[in-house]
């Protein structure tokens, strides 16, 4: 072996080390080898003595703390490069057919969520109905009893206390009605809340799997539950807040008729039943005073009894 | 010489080496192998990881003859590094020396 050659192979085979560190080593051979070659020696056999090539490279490489078997994983890690190519080409096709069904199912997602609202709308038109059947025969009694009080009561001491006792009835069921209202609300509110804080937590929580995923953890399973997690309590969260506002905007709609009621702008509602609507407000408004006066009526009866 | 018996006290042999005087590849090689017969190619390995571990500093002197030489030279933990080899060898050397004869009786 020439000294070219040797030089040639000792600097391929540590071609892993820094360029200034491999000019260093093979200077100090080619000295070495020139040194042996003035005291008389041959190049090859002055190369001959430094033994198997590759004993000595691994020498010079543990001298570095390198394993001398590197060059095996650069080409695994070659390979593994084209592999990642592929996978890459792979995934951006993935990606795209992701794209297109996702866009699909938005559209799916859109129509589903449309017939949903058209349903609750539905429901809600319903559950009015079913109210108003329920209770239009107390009205039209409280409409009665207000336009004929005289014929059905009479004018005794009696009929009042009788009436005194009703308009009693109508402030319990009242104070009950609102005690519902507010205990159903404040449990909406909870459970929304409840939800969105599960939300968040699965949100910081899928964040932080993420990154152990990226080290080579075994969670992919957890990761999957989480996403699902996560996705159930902000469904949950939407649903209750939407029913609290729902509440809120039906109550403004309350206040809203009673306004415009009272403006006599009653022309504005295009929708017969919230025009129906109007009326029973307009009616229980009336009955409402009613008892009001009533009540005064009697606390007046009963001063004058007293 | 069994090669294990070499690899041991080659890193003892060098560094008593450049204590006394600093030397470059070539003459230390020549050095060593008046003592043991050891080839050649290993005695680089050992002087650049005595280097990384800071045991050896290098600089460059201009020679009459061809291109700079690269001097060795130790340092102060390479003194201590050298005074802990060379008891530990001692010790070593006295205790199989003395077991040896024990058993020659």
């Amino acid at each position: 072996m020439k000294k070219e050659e040797f030089l040639r192979i000792l600097r391929k085979n540590l071609s892993v080390l820094e360029e200034g560190e491999i000019q260093d080593i093979v200077e100090e051979y080619e000295q070495h080898i020139d040194m042996k070659m003035k005291e008389g020696l041959t190049e090859e056999a002055a190369i001959k003595d430094f033994g198997d090539l590759q004993e000595l490279t691994t020498g010079i490489l543990e001298a570095y703390h390198v394993k001398a078997d590197y060059k095996n994983e650069v080409k695994k890690n070659i390979d593994f490069g084209k592999v990642k190519e592929e996978s890459k080409k792979a995934t951006e096709k993935a990606t795209d057919a992701i794209g297109k069904g996702a866009g699909a199912l938005g559209k799916c997602t859109g129509f589903v969520c449309k017939k949903i609202g058209a349903t609750g709308k539905w429901v809600r038109t319903g559950c009015k109905k079913l109210w108003q059947w329920i209770t239009n025969p107390f009205t039209r009694l409280t409409e009665t009893l207000r336009t004929n009080k005289e014929k059905v009561f009479g004018k005794g001491i009696f009929s009042k206390l009788w009436m005194f006792v009703l308009s009693v009835c109508g402030l319990i069921w009242r104070g009950t009605i609102w005690c519902v209202r507010f205990i159903w609300n404040v449990c909406w509110a909870f459970t929304g809340f409840c939800a969105g804080m599960g939300a968040l937590a699965s949100i910081f929580l899928f964040g932080t799997l993420i990154v152990l995923q990226n080290l080579n953890y075994p969670v992919l399973g957890i990761i999957l539950f989480t996403v699902g997690f996560g996705l159930i309590c902000g469904a949950i969260t939407v649903f209750c807040f939407s029913i609290l506002k729902r509440k809120k905007t039906t109550g403004n709609i309350e206040n809203d008729t009673k306004n415009t009621h009272s403006k006599n702008d009653v022309e504005t509602f295009q929708d017969e039943e919230e025009r129906q609507n109007v009326h029973m407000k307009q009616r229980k408004s009336i009955w409402k005073k009613d008892m009001y006066e009533q009540d005064m009526q009697v606390e007046e009866m009963s001063a004058k009894l007293y | 010489m069994n090669p294990q018996f070499k690899k041991g006290v080659l890193e003892l042999i060098v560094l008593k080496s450049v204590l006394n005087k600093d030397m470059y590849g070539y003459e230390l090689v020549e050095e060593v192998s008046k003592v043991i017969d050891v080839n050649e190619g290993t005695i680089y390995p050992l002087l650049k990881r005595l280097t990384n571990e800071h045991y050896f500093e290098t600089y460059l002197k201009e020679s009459t003859e061809g291109p700079p030489r690269k001097y060795y030279h130790v340092t102060a933990t390479g003194i201590l590094y050298q005074n802990q080899l060379e008891e530990e060898w001692n010790e070593f050397s006295k205790r199989v020396g003395d077991f040896l004869k024990e058993k020659k009786k």
